[in-house]
């Protein structure tokens, strides 16, 4: 590249006009040895940038990176957040709903067969019509005596107020 | 993602992460640990499933959130310190003892003149060689802030080395 070519991306590259492209293209000129007095100044900048574009990591660097990953993949279960709670939280959901309705499934019918049970009623329906006829009385005879008591007690209660 | 994959798609951006970590580091230790912090995160990000368009400019975003953050809790630790070396301190590592050229460390000293994010889209731009695009989303500004940046940047640099030659050493 000839001077002026060089001096006309100097100034696009002040400017901030220039293109990557012809950034390259200047850093390349302007770290040749014999440049013009004009361009001197300038030359540190362009030595400094490509020096510094050769400042690397070390080779061991790589493996230093996958040996403390997996030191902190084993030090730390990944805490549940992001995408895995709510997978999670689904997953024991759906279980409870499979426990629940499983339970269901095998208590109903047990519940069922005892209720069925406790009400078959005919076992104690009377056979004839005495025995009928003295429950009936047996039953009658209750209620009668149950009333009497009621009343007397009632009566005891009225006389107690008006003693007093 | 596989290893083979990630070997072959994210970690060649090692050395540009390396040295913009080490551009708001200072200690090539301190960028290196960001560099492995950031591969870490996006290894179990890509685990997770999650899909990444851009991947060179969502590592550079996560390295410079992260040697920020550093710096943050460092500057905290050292109760209200400033723990960002100052331009003589960073003289010190081991890069800058190795270059004892004076010129290049006048470039040095005219870019601790700039601002933080004229520096940043100076170093993406000058030394990594990125887009506008790419600058405007690793830095999260517009693009003509980077545009805006870059010229006062190289200018205030221009400026720096013009003094520098007619002085010896530029006025401060």
């Amino acid at each position: 590249m000839d001077y002026r070519e060089t001096k006309q991306l100097l100034d696009k590259y002040f400017k901030g006009y220039s293109t990557l492209e012809e950034e390259k293209r200047l850093r390349r000129a302007m770290q040749q040895p014999d440049l013009p007095a004009e361009l001197q100044p300038y030359q540190p900048l362009f030595r400094f940038t490509g020096n510094l574009k050769r400042e690397n990591l070390d080779e061991g660097f790589e493996q230093r990176f996958w040996r403390k990953l997996e030191q902190q993949t084993k030090r730390s279960t990944p805490p549940l957040t992001g995408k895995h709670r709510p997978i999670y939280t689904l997953l024991t959901r759906v279980a409870a709903v499979v426990l629940l309705a499983l339970a269901i499934w095998f208590l109903y019918p047990e519940m069922q067969k005892e209720s069925s049970q406790s009400t078959d009623w005919s076992q104690y329906e009377p056979k004839t019509p005495e025995e009928a006829f003295r429950i009936t009385r047996a039953a009658l005879l209750r209620v009668s005596r149950e009333l009497n008591e009621g009343a007397q007690k009632a009566a005891e209660g009225v006389e107690r107020v008006n003693g007093e | 993602m596989k290893r083979t994959e990630f070997k072959k798609h994210i970690l060649p951006f090692r050395d540009k992460l390396f040295r913009f970590a080490k551009s708001l580091m200072a200690d090539p230790s301190d960028a290196e640990d960001v560099v492995q912090e950031v591969f870490i995160k996006v290894w179990r990000q890509l685990q997770d499933g999650r899909q990444i368009d851009h991947p060179e400019a969502w590592c550079m975003r996560l390295t410079r959130n992260l040697a920020i953050d550093k710096l943050r809790s460092r500057r905290r630790r050292q109760n209200g310190l400033d723990g960002q070396p100052e331009p003589e301190d960073a003289g010190a590592s081991p890069h800058l003892l190795a270059e004892n050229n004076d010129t290049m460390h006048s470039v040095r000293q005219a870019l601790q003149t700039l601002s933080e994010k004229q520096r940043l889209v100076f170093q993406l731009r000058d030394i990594e060689g990125m887009s506008y695009n790419d600058i405007s989303k690793t830095l999260s500004i517009p693009l003509n802030q980077v545009k805006v940046d870059l010229h006062r940047a190289r200018n205030q640099i221009r400026q720096y080395l013009l003094k520098k030659e007619s002085y010896g050493l530029p006025r401060n």
